[in-house]
């Protein structure tokens, strides 16, 4: 059992949006709308 | 449950034992049993990483909790995703890079053995009593619901996660991960799209959104901003977040998840994923509990929903309490229901004064209902185990049992023994990982060959699973203690985020600061418990950032008294 694995340099792009500074605000952006989303729906059934 | 849902329960369980045996296989050394070899995708992974969160009591309590409460439950969640996005971009490439097993072996890469010891230990406590209480509460509900002795559920839950971790290690478990999510959510969306072809013909979806409008179930947002509230969109966002960060950056069941991502790429894609799916997810959990609620506005539901212990209070001390509570209780959901059925027609024939006259006495008579039960579970609690005094992780399984068609039945209950197994199976390889990695070949035997440690994984798998299933046996006598169980956990976490904090960015900040950062954290945290109303999501910001604000303290004090020594204190 070694003390510890091989160290990982992987640090590319994502495979979709170009940046992870862009996949991390369509994130944060899905949140919002989730968000905006479930509140107009319990409104609007309320 | 009749023998065609016996079928299909024991033929998901032996599916899902050989598929985890057949994945496992080929597992031989270290590093491929603990560590999957960091082969797998980021599909993989996040299902696993949604698999190891969702405990069977998720998909009990869950709905029921919606059907009590509402849907308030749900900003619990909003924090998660801004966790999510922390995380992917910290610690994910910090843990990557090192190429550590544990997180905790990070600690000691940081600071020294003495914070890793502490790390460690906090999660063996937490974590291992945990354990316990996750093969013992769905072990509970499933025998109650299925007239079996709680020790062969328990046995019966146990038993397969041991053949399925410690035969195949993490790779099993995290590919059974997929299969149990993949059967949770096919039994979880037929169960809906059933339920919603149970309601009477006159009502429509928009009618039963409507009626769990009227009765305040869908109250998924509240903006005040209120310490003593455990769910406001502001505790969820704040509270939650830490909450989120607490677990998944620095909990080994979760770590042990994305650390077998083959990239750190696939790893980042692996909680971005669970960041994107989680709150849909809890969102549809929570719109059953709804659906469900509406459903007995049409359907009488029983007074109390554990049917043991609603027995047990009928033949009773307080017998002739609750038989008179249980008719007066027939009285009111039949007043429920005939408001539910005005309100309904009224709605549509776009009759808005006489909808609203409905919508009232609908209140009026769920406020009625609502405190006959209250009045049941004081009944309930007064001659019952204290574990038995709320029902709510038995509403959605007495609604499956009672109304489901055959062979859905067994489906659903197949969901809930694949979502017992996906936590405990988790929890037990992340226990093995650390026992072996942070403690055995760390402090006990740091110089054996790979062959001694690959059989001392195996044994830990097993050791610590025979120990859950142990936990489960004498759990019922445990009584109150079982809470406290609960508790404990929740007041470790702020204290490891700190302490992972000041690991990742207090660059200057030592061990020694660290310890004493998180001593003094863990003090107040157990102080908030003991003397204040604070809602526990609460506890894990107050304790990091204590945590993080005495240990920076210490070393600028530390700094000014011996201007020469930096990183060591």
């Amino acid at each position: 059992m070694s003390a510890s694995r091989a160290p990982d340099t992987d640090d590319g792009p994502p495979p979709f949006l170009g940046s992870w500074r862009n996949l991390y605000i369509a994130v944060l952006s899905l949140l919002a709308f989730i968000m905006i989303a479930v509140y107009v729906f319990s409104r609007a059934f309320s | 449950m009749s023998t065609p849902d016996w079928i299909v329960l024991g033929t998901t369980l032996l599916v899902i034992t050989l598929y985890g045996v057949y994945r496992g296989r080929g597992s031989t050394s270290v590093r491929s049993f603990l560590l999957a070899d960091r082969s797998l995708g980021w599909g993989t992974v996040a299902l696993s990483i949604m698999a190891t969160q969702a405990s069977a009591i998720t998909f009990t309590s869950t709905p029921g909790q919606a059907y009590v409460d509402g849907m308030r439950f749900l900003q619990f969640y909003f924090g998660l995703p801004l966790a999510m996005v922390l995380l992917s971009a910290t610690a994910v490439p910090k843990f990557h890079r090192l190429g550590v097993y544990s997180a905790y072996e990070y600690l000691e890469r940081r600071f020294d053995p003495k914070m890793r010891l502490l790390g460690t230990g906090l999660f063996l406590l937490s974590r291992g009593l945990a354990t316990g209480m996750t093969i013992y509460a769905p072990s509970l509900v499933l025998s109650v619901m299925l007239g079996l002795d709680v020790r062969w559920t328990s046995m019966l839950i146990g038993g397969i996660v041991i053949i399925v971790t410690a035969t195949g290690g993490v790779k099993a478990v995290n590919h059974t991960h997929v299969l149990q999510l993949a059967i949770i959510m096919t039994g979880m969306l037929a169960a809906g799209v059933v339920l919603l072809m149970l309601l009477p013909p006159e009502v429509s979806v928009g009618d039963a959104l409507s009626l769990a409008g009227a009765a305040g179930k869908l109250n998924t947002i509240d903006f005040s901003f209120d310490l003593e509230n455990r769910y406001t969109l502001w505790t969820g966002l704040i509270g939650g977040m830490f909450v989120a960060l607490a677990y998944f950056g620095t909990d080994q069941s979760q770590v042990q998840r994305y650390l077998t991502g083959k990239s750190v790429t696939q790893s980042r894609l692996a909680l971005l994923f669970n960041g994107v799916a989680k709150v849909p997810m809890q969102f549809f959990m929570l719109l059953l509990g709804v659906l469900v609620y509406v459903f007995f506005l049409f359907a009488e539901p029983p007074l109390f929903f554990n049917p043991t212990a609603a027995a047990e209070a009928r033949s009773g001390i307080h017998g002739e309490s609750f038989r008179a509570l249980e008719s007066r209780y027939h009285d009111a959901v039949a007043e429920r229901k005939a408001a539910a059925e005005a309100f309904v027609a009224a709605r549509d024939a776009g009759a808005t004064e006489p909808a609203g006259v409905a919508r009232r006495l609908l209140m009026r008579t769920e406020q009625t209902v609502e405190r006959l039960r209250e009045e049941a579970g004081v009944i309930v609690s007064a001659g019952a185990a204290p574990n038995d005094s709320a029902d709510t992780n038995y509403i959605f399984l007495s609604f499956v049992l009672t109304y489901l068609p055959v062979g859905l039945v067994g489906l659903v209950f197949a969901c809930i023994f694949a979502a017992s197994l996906s936590s405990s199976s988790g929890e037990l390889s992340a226990l093995a990982t650390i026992s072996i990695v942070d403690v055995y070949r760390r402090f006990l035997r740091p110089r054996e060959s790979e062959t001694h440690y690959m059989h001392a994984s195996r044994f830990f798998m097993a050791a610590w699973g025979i120990y859950g299933i142990a936990f489960a046996q004498y759990a019922s006598r445990l009584g109150s203690l079982i809470e406290a169980v609960n508790i404990l956990g929740s007041l470790f976490y702020g204290t490891m985020l700190g302490i992972f904090l000041l690991a990742f960015y207090g660059k200057k900040v030592g061990g020694t600061a660290t310890l004493v950062g998180a001593l003094c954290g863990e003090a107040v945290v157990i102080s908030c418990f003991l003397w204040t109303q604070i809602a526990w999501l609460w506890y894990n910001v107050i304790g990091c950032a204590v945590v993080v604000t005495v240990a920076l303290f210490w070393t600028l004090a530390v700094q000014r008294q011996r201007p020469d020594v930096h990183a060591e204190q």
